[in-house]
């Protein structure tokens, strides 16, 4: 995962507003109308963002490699 | 050192209250944000204000000393900060991910249908308290963690001898000695139960919590022995009288307001949002406190370091700002999320399972009993103020059918876990 980028999502059906991402990761993750969105859905790797993932309640943020598909977090 | 509340807040306090604490919560909430002149505690009671202070890394967690609490707290989940608190929630996380929480509903629904099937034995009424709230989510923790079922009256009662570490000290020296004995025996109980308990696991792993605990990792980190121990505690305290103030404080919405129970009874889809309602009409846990680390406002009011905030979190999810006619209970509302898991990077660890014990119970009840009718009499609150509900609420029923609640099947955890 050197070069390539991470595409950030959040299933917003999953979602239910915590912030636990928006505490982890400010500048990746913003509350709209009650529900988490990627401040920007394409980002250079960070550890926050992992942290975001993997500690978010419902599974709802999904990090994946922007080339390669893979899905970094939350595990499979 | 909080020695003294102006007469707003001793009010939260005041046993005569407890029965109905929203004419306090309202004016607390109007008032705020604002310090009270006496304790020097911030009150924030405003939807926006207590999102705005659960989210703000200018605030701590870290209570101990505080005044707002003198039962010694342990470093877990809830008392920690980042980045502590973030690489224990991470592990910990591991283990309470929504699809390993959904693999124990058939056992959820098990365990319901046990309890209903016990009282519908008895004679046309029962104590929902004690015969069905209180022994449902303590059998559910202790199945998912593991523990044998010859022990979980042990764990009961240290459970609920633990639960008064989570109450914010509203009045000084309500805790007694007895308390704080009390509390370091049931620690003491659960440290050498759980270090055994661990190192069984450790040896012969199992479809269990507390083996998906054990073996959590990141990047080569795992749970020490000590925070184990410690987050199994946590565990058991954290999802014990919310969970069961939840499935009571449902059950008396719900008999308190016929058209509600009528409505869940036909259409039990409606479970999930009932579940929701109870959460922000009539929250489990009232209220969370905070610790200033760093100078900030709220609105006018300035925040400096070390000042204790307390977090009205059943004020919030009345506020009129949010949720239209607040004060009206409404399964079918769905309305934006409540802050009754609070919010922030403390947002429950338990949600999932809550939500599932509580969607299985509340369409129980609609659906199970006959006929229910509270007894008003017998219904007293607990002491708490921060996790508010009935110490005893009797209700007779013609009959219970507990055929009427639905299995989804054979769960294969319940072997597992009965071992
Ligand atoms: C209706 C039931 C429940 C309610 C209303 C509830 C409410 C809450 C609230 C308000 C907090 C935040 C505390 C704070 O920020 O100071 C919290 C945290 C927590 N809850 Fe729950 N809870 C419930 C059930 C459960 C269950 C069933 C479990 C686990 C079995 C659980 C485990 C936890 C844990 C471990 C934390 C600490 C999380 C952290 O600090 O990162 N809760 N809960
Ligand atoms: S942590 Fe998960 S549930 Fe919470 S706001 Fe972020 S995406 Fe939503």
């Amino acid at each position: 995962m050197d070069e390539e980028l991470w595409e950030l999502s959040v299933e917003r059906t999953h979602c239910q507003g915590s912030g636990v991402c928006v505490s982890l990761a400010p500048g990746h993750f913003t509350l709209r109308d009650g529900r988490a969105d990627p401040v920007q859905r394409l980002v250079e790797a960070e550890e926050a963002i992992l942290e975001a993932a993997e500690t978010c309640p419902m599974e709802a943020v999904f990090v994946r490699g922007s080339t390669s598909g893979r899905q970094l977090a939350p595990p499979e | 050192m909080t020695t003294s509340l102006s007469p707003d807040l001793a009010r939260l306090a005041d046993p005569a209250v407890r029965p109905d604490p929203y004419g306090v919560l309202r004016t607390l909430r109007e008032a705020s944000p604002y310090t009270d002149p006496a304790s020097g505690i911030v009150v924030v009671g405003r939807r926006s204000d207590c999102e705005a202070v659960l989210r703000n890394p200018k605030v701590s967690s870290d209570r101990q000393g505080s005044g707002i609490t003198t039962v010694p707290q342990m470093p877990n989940l809830m008392n920690l900060d980042a980045p502590d608190h973030t690489r224990l929630r991470r592990l910990a996380g591991k283990a309470f991910k929504p699809r390993l929480v959904q693999q124990w509903r058939p056992r959820i629904e098990e365990i319901v249908r046990e309890l209903l099937t016990d009282m519908a034995a008895g004679e046309n009424t029962a104590d929902l308290v004690s015969a069905f709230a209180y022994p449902l989510p303590v059998r559910v923790i202790c199945d998912m963690l593991g523990v044998p079922r010859e022990d979980h009256p042990v764990f009961e009662k240290w459970a609920r001898s633990i639960a008064y570490t989570v109450d914010p000290q509203l009045v000084p020296g309500r805790l007694s000695i007895e308390v704080v004995q009390e509390v370091e025996e049931a620690r003491a109980g659960f440290v050498g139960y759980f270090g055994r308990l661990i190192a069984e696991r450790r040896h012969t792993p199992r479809a269990d919590v507390l083996s998906e605990l054990i073996s959590a990792e990141e990047q080569g980190d795992q749970l020490t022995e000590s925070e184990l121990i410690i987050t199994c505690i946590l565990l058991l305290v954290a999802g014990h009288e919310t969970t069961a103030n939840l499935i009571l404080n449902g059950i008396l919405g719900l008999l308190r307001h016929p058209g509600q129970l009528r409505l869940l009874r036909e259409r039990p889809e409606l479970a999930e949002a009932a579940v929701e309602e109870v959460l922000r009409y009539d929250a489990p846990a009232q209220m969370i406190t905070r610790i200033a680390r760093e100078p900030f406002t709220i609105g006018d009011t300035p925040v400096t370091p070390g000042t204790p905030l307390l977090v009205l979190l059943a004020a919030a999810n009345r506020d009129p700002d949010v949720h239209r006619d607040p004060d009206t209970f409404d399964i079918s509302r769905g309305d934006p999320g409540h802050l009754g898991f609070a919010a922030g990077p403390h947002f429950c660890l338990g949600s999932v399972l809550a939500r599932l014990e509580g969607s299985i119970a509340l369409n129980a009840f609609a659906q199970a009993f006959v006929e229910p009718r509270l007894d008003a009499e017998s219904l007293r609150y607990r002491p708490h103020v921060a996790v508010r509900g009935p110490d005893r609420m009797r209700v007779s029923f013609e009959e219970i059918r507990v055929d009427a609640v639905r299995v989804t099947g054979t769960s294969e955890r319940s072997v597992a876990s009965r071992g």
